[in-house]
């Protein structure tokens, strides 16, 4: 008998669990997304957690979101080398992710094809452990239409000896190669560095960058000025309700970015209706937006 | 991780080393309520156990909690192992064993097949008993998954290293 008080306690428990929860209304969300979400992989398949032992922004990670996971796309973090080489990076020094120390871009591509990821416990037996070329990523993506990619640029000032010429450098870089490759549709250039956009505009009108920001209604002076795509928001930040809508009349779309894993932050995410969100937990996000 | 699981099994054979009554099992069934912790994440399982002498083999479906929306939506999988037990006494069970657990679920926006996580732990617990027939279970395991992911007609695998923690609540009858 008891055991059966067991089962029937154990089945109600978790039903209670689950039903008072809160859940998202798929119908009643309006973007400029076709009032769908896509579900961008934070760095490939997420940062490194208990459940995640890929490096983040490495070829297996990224693989996995888009071909493993089918997400929508990915959100990588981009840095350039000694030799104007854009590569997938997101730590400003090196050694705690690598065997190589220092900036990224204080060595040239020839020195950092010797850097490999750290292999952790629980990593996968047969991981690719190189830094990743941006335009290796643009490669795949090309043989992937309609894969989304939104490059965070991730500039160390203090890593360069002149910073301001760099900049220009960087700008060139990275739109010549979008251009090559025809991405323009599906890669958005994310930054919160004016110097940087303007520089990103004097290249090229019909990129799309998104500007890292804050909601404040301070930053539609930048999205008008340089005719941005849209802006990028940390969900751990208060962002109120009628901001995204706001957004949304002035024709700019939202990407949510920020600690995004957990089923109660991922549906409050969801519930505010932006074009994209970034998550470190891709497969929950799917579940949560399947009709 | 390894460090841990030699101190975890030096600590429960040396508990139950000081105890030097010694009981005989019998044939037992038992209803087993657990919460594990692998490389797929946090999960729940509803285990049918039965014990014979010193050998326990349980099984039962399992809801992986950690990318569960609705719990009726999954993902579903299963659990099925076997212990044997090492030492025992009145209150204090322990032992090795293998632990194989599995959930499924479909690709995203797609029919095209299933995907899966396959992880097999070898590991060792012991069970204290709370009351007459109410147990507490503690297991930690080291082994490796195999995930299958993408559609049937673009599979991605990928195998690595597993670590297996589990807490759960056992009736016996």
């Amino acid at each position: 008998m008891n055991g059966k008080l067991l089962l029937i306690g154990c089945i109600s428990s978790l039903l209670v669990l689950f039903i008072s929860c809160q859940k998202v209304e798929l119908n009643q969300i309006q973007n400029l997304n076709n009032n769908q979400i896509g579900v961008i992989g934070h760095g490939g398949s997420g940062f490194i957690s208990a459940e995640n032992s890929l490096p983040p922004n490495s070829w297996s990670s990224i693989t996995k979101a888009i071909d493993g996971y089918l997400a929508d796309g990915v959100e990588v973090d981009i840095q350039l080398s000694l030799d104007s080489v854009v590569y997938l990076f997101h730590d400003r020094d090196m050694a705690r992710a690598t065997n190589c120390t220092g900036c990224l871009s204080q060595w040239s591509s020839q020195k950092l094809e010797a850097c490999q990821y750290r292999t952790t416990q629980g990593i996968h037996f047969s991981t690719q452990g190189d830094l990743v070329l941006l335009e290796r990523l643009f490669q795949l993506t090309q043989e992937r239409p309609g894969t989304y990619l939104f490059l965070n640029d991730t500039f160390f000032a203090d890593c360069f000896s002149l910073p301001t010429s760099m900049l220009s450098v960087y700008a060139r870089k990275l739109s010549d190669l979008i251009i090559r490759y025809e991405l323009t549709d599906y890669v958005i250039i994310e930054s919160s560095n004016i110097a940087f956009i303007e520089q990103l505009r004097n290249y090229s009108t019909t990129l799309k960058i998104a500007l890292l920001g804050q909601a404040d209604d301070g930053i539609f002076d930048i999205t008008s000025k340089y005719e941005l795509w849209g802006v990028s928001l940390n969900y751990n930040e208060q962002i109120p309700d009628s901001f995204i809508e706001s957004c949304h009349q002035r024709g700019l779309r939202v990407s949510l970015y920020g600690i995004l894993r957990l089923r109660k932050d991922l549906v409050d995410a969801v519930n505010k209706s932006p074009d994209f969100i970034q998550t470190d937990n891709i497969p929950l996000l799917q579940q949560i937006l399947e009709p | 991780m390894y460090r841990i699981f030699t101190f975890w099994v030096l600590f429960t054979v040396s508990l139950q080393a000081q105890d030097m009554e010694k009981t005989t099992l019998h044939k037992t069934s038992g209803t087993e309520l657990s919460s594990s912790l692998t490389y797929a994440g946090l999960s729940s399982a509803l285990l049918y156990n039965f014990s014979i002498q010193k050998h326990r083999i349980y099984g039962g479906p399992r809801l992986l909690l950690s990318d569960s929306y609705l719990p009726f939506r999954g993902p579903f999988g299963g659990r099925i192992g076997y212990q044997y037990i090492v030492l025992q006494n009145e209150r204090w069970r322990s032992g090795a064993g293998i632990d194989y657990q599995f959930v499924l679920s479909r690709p995203f926006r797609s029919d095209d097949g299933l995907q899966s996580i396959h992880e097999y732990h070898v590991s060792y617990g012991f069970s204290f008993r709370l009351l007459k027939r109410w147990w507490i279970n503690t297991d930690l395991g080291a082994g490796f998954y195999l995930e299958e992911l993408g559609t049937k007609s673009n599979r991605q695998s990928f195998t690595g290293f597993s670590n297996l923690i589990n807490l759960s609540v056992r009736y016996e009858w």
